[in-house]
């Protein structure tokens, strides 16, 4: 197809004039194709034009890439791509010109080409070189990423058209400020600006764009001064990288490889102008973005193969510059995203950990609250059951008071009984001592063997008292090691009276393996045998036949001591054995049913047992109790 | 009957109550008089009561046997000894009942220690006065076994009021018989009047109550 259309183009000449009509309406018509669309002649076929090999041949990689997909996607049909990187940065001179000319002239003999693509201001002078023999001459050529300085030096033919690139410091100014919102100084670092091809201009934009600010020019400085300067900068500055090939004392560095030097000591964040700069320090700014480049190219070319001429195609100032930052630096700096430029490309952001696990967040979160929620109505109903216990405890020992209260009523008798008998014996042994002395010679011996003996009684009244007031004292007592025998002893001296009314006989064994201590609340344990002993005497006394015997028993049981309290009484009937603990459970006329009960609760909460079996006469009641060790 | 009055006094102390017993004995040993303490009455029984004007001085509750009920066992074995009880907490009837079994005193703890001496020494008289009394029946016992047969029916009909000629009539003798019989009893018995002989009749048991 494209040998047809060349042919068409230039072929009138090779046919004969005898041809017959058909040859002329063949032409008419190629002809009349050729001026309307041109595009049909052209060779679907790009060679792209690189500046650049070598180290910093990446931004053109971005470029020719970004091209080519462009291409692609927006062309029905394939193109053939050809791509030469020409390294006319690093090797230069007319006798490389003349020796890659050959080269490609030779290379594409047989490759007709639509459109030249050039990328780079070297390429397009080389292309320009190219185009200047027979053939390469009527190929159109679309530049990119030419400095406008050097595309006025360059004489252009009408087959050419494209973008130049201006850097714009008054760009980068303004990304700054969007940095550093009360910005002040801005430090400049690169090499010295007549030295760098995209920022020539600079030199010149320079007072307008820094009114107002203070300018810390670092260019063309050696890069240890710089790093060092770079560390100690005002809060308010932020730090312009363009770019440093060679320093103030001619070493030799990759741009990028500096700005990483730079950026490890930097106080404040960088602003560069250059895409290629991401991930080697920079914070962002105004970037030209390779692959805008390319696509502006790509766009061009595909206009051309359209059918315009690039005539048509006025030169104008590339647009593919775009507001860039990197999110990693914005959280170094600790910058928010707010003032960055309206539509800004955060780049590397992390996900927050709300946008990589939501779920697993929700289920967690969920799992915890339950979980806490759970763990605080336990707490709570914890909380309740121990007031409760408190509460219940305090009950007990209130009701617990009240029934020895009614005791000690019962006993009233017994209880004046034991208090009289040492004050009888006081005021009998007194008028003895009264009456020795009185006599005509006094019998001292004597009176003092009397007040010998007062002194005894007087204490044991007062030790009477004493064991009265603690086994009906309200106030609940501090355990302490106590000896059961002790106890079932005074509870016995209490009752004697009463047994005596009764005409109960009383037999006790009280073993030594019951000294061991029992930890306890003497009242309150001296309560439960006084219960059962007076519940004892209660049941006999209203019996009628046989003796009537209280057999009180302390021995080693399982878990400590063992006390069994067992009357000759009546009994009660096997089915209600389990029913008297119960409160308000009773077999008395006048009970309360409360007295068992309490004994339970008091002995339950001495960690025993109590528990009552029937015997062949009477009842036997067994109270066991922890010792200590 | 003057050998009698200087025969040595014992105040016997029952109380189970050491400290009690003690100084009840210790009390009474201070107004100078013997005491015997026991613990219970089975001890106090084993005890031979020495020949001599006593008091107890007995405590109401007592292991075993009581004390109101060791006094009825007193009464029913005709052992009359002064007692002086002492209660812990006496009540009403308690002591209505010692004092209608004959109790000298029934005292509360703490007593006063007069009352308690008053008490016993009321109870020692006592025991010195029935003791008297029984020694005087004796010696009546003796003149009214010296009388004959006839001579105790005519002091048993005398004594009941009847005049000599109604006794004559009722035995079927002389009045004049009668009056020797009567002169001779009288003289024997040791009466000076018919008064003094219903008393000593009364005092024998051998007085006929009047049809």
């Amino acid at each position: 197809m494209p040998q047809t259309a060349n042919n068409a183009h230039s072929g009138p000449a090779f046919f004969a004039m005898h041809k017959i009509f058909w040859s002329l309406a063949v032409w008419l018509i190629v002809s009349f194709h050729c001026e309307a669309c041109l595009a049909d002649a052209l060779p679907r076929s790009v060679l792209i034009l690189n500046d650049s090999g070598g180290p910093t041949i990446q931004g053109y990689l971005d470029i020719t890439l970004a091209e080519r997909s462009t291409l692609n996607a927006q062309s029905p049909s394939p193109f053939a791509l050809y791509v030469e990187n020409l390294d006319l940065n690093q090797f230069q001179g007319p006798e490389y010109d003349k020796t890659l000319l050959t080269y490609l002239r030779e290379k594409y003999l047989d490759r007709p080409i639509g459109v030249i693509v050039a990328n780079g201001t070297e390429a397009l002078r080389f292309a320009l070189q190219l185009g200047a023999d027979g053939r390469w001459s009527q190929i159109a050529i679309v530049f990119s990423t030419v400095d406008e300085e050097r595309l006025k030096s360059l004489v252009l033919t009408s087959n050419v058209t494209g973008k130049f690139l201006r850097l714009s410091l008054k760009d980068s100014i303004s990304a700054a400020r969007a940095l550093v919102p009360n910005l002040k100084q801005v430090a400049l670092i690169g090499d010295p600006f007549e030295r760098q091809a995209f920022r020539r201009h600079f030199a010149s934009e320079l007072p307008t764009a820094t009114a107002n600010l203070e300018l810390i020019d670092l260019l063309g400085r050696p890069l240890a001064e710089v790093t060092k300067r770079v560390a100690a900068l005002p809060e308010t500055a932020a730090i312009l990288y363009t770019t440093v090939t060679t320093d103030g004392i001619g070493h030799k560095y990759l741009p990028n490889e500096a700005l990483e030097i730079l950026a490890k000591t930097a106080n404040r964040p960088i602003v560069v102008d250059v895409d290629n700069r991401f991930g080697h320090g920079a914070t962002g700014g105004f970037v030209v973005v390779p692959a805008l480049i390319g696509e502006e190219a790509a766009h061009l070319v595909l206009r051309l193969f359209n059918g315009e001429s690039p005539s048509q195609i006025p030169i104008s100032a590339s647009d593919a510059f775009k507001p860039i930052f990197d999110w990693r630096e914005l959280q170094r700096w600790a910058i928010s995203g707010h003032n960055l430029p309206p539509g800004s490309e955060i780049r590397f952001r992390e996900p927050t950990a709300w946008e990589q696990y939501r779920w697993q967040i929700v289920f967690l979160v969920s799992a915890i609250l339950t979980q806490a929620a759970l763990i605080v109505g336990l707490l709570y109903e914890r909380r309740r059951r121990h007031l409760a216990e408190v509460e219940s405890f305090r009950r007990m020992t209130e009701l617990a008071h009240l029934n020895r209260v009614a005791t000690a009523g019962e006993l009233s008798a017994s209880i004046a009984h034991e208090v009289k008998q040492p004050l009888a014996a006081m005021v009998a042994q007194s008028g003895a001592a009264l009456r020795w002395l009185a006599q005509a010679t006094p019998n001292l011996n004597e009176a003092r063997l009397a007040l010998e003996k007062i002194k005894v009684a007087g204490d044991r009244a007062a030790q009477i008292v004493e064991n009265l007031r603690s086994m009906f004292r309200k106030e609940t007592n501090a355990r302490r090691p106590l000896s059961v025998n002790i106890l079932i002893g005074n509870v016995l001296a209490l009752t004697a009276q009463e047994m005596q009314k009764h005409g109960i006989s009383v037999q006790t064994e009280l073993s030594d393996a019951a000294e061991a201590k029992t930890p306890g609340d003497q009242a309150q344990l001296e309560q439960v045998f006084l219960n059962l002993i007076m519940n004892a005497i209660e049941a006999m006394s209203g019996s009628q036949a046989g003796a009537r015997v209280l057999q009180v028993k302390t021995g080693v049981g399982e878990d400590g001591v063992l006390i069994t309290i067992a009357d000759s009484g009546p009994g009660i009937d096997a089915k209600s054995v389990d029913k008297i603990f119960d409160a308000f459970y009773t077999t008395k006329p006048a009970g309360m049913g409360m007295g068992l009960s309490i004994c339970r609760s008091i002995i339950e909460s001495h960690g025993g047992r109590l528990w009552a079996s029937l015997a062949d006469r009477g009842m036997i009641f067994h109270v066991s109790l922890p010792v200590i060790g | 009957m003057n050998k009698q009055h200087q025969e040595q006094p014992i105040v016997i102390v029952i109380d189970d109550d050491d400290l009690v017993r003690d100084a009840v004995c210790d009390l009474l040993r201070s107004i100078g008089l013997p005491t015997k303490p026991f613990a219970s009455v089975p001890e106090f029984l084993k005890w031979k009561l020495p020949d001599g004007p006593s008091c107890m001085v007995l405590d109401v509750r007592l292991p075993g046997l009581s004390g109101l009920d060791f006094q009825s066992e007193l009464n029913k074995s005709n052992i009359q000894i002064p007692i002086v009880f002492m209660t812990g907490h006496g009540d009403i009837p308690m002591s209505v009942r010692a004092m209608k079994g004959g109790a000298v005193d029934f005292l509360s703890k703490p007593f006063r220690d007069q009352d308690m001496l008053d008490a016993v020494q009321a109870g020692l008289e006592h025991d010195r006065k029935r003791r008297r009394s029984a020694s005087d029946n004796s010696q009546l016992r003796t003149a009214f076994d010296s009388l004959t047969s006839r001579e105790r029916e005519i002091m048993g009909l005398v004594t009941s009021g009847l005049m000599n000629k109604q006794i004559a009539a009722e035995i079927g003798v002389s009045e004049v018989t009668v009056k020797f019989h009567r002169s001779n009893l009288m003289r024997k018995m040791g009466a000076k009047s018919i008064a003094e002989l219903v008393r000593m009749a009364d005092s024998l048991g051998v007085r006929r109550t009047a049809r």
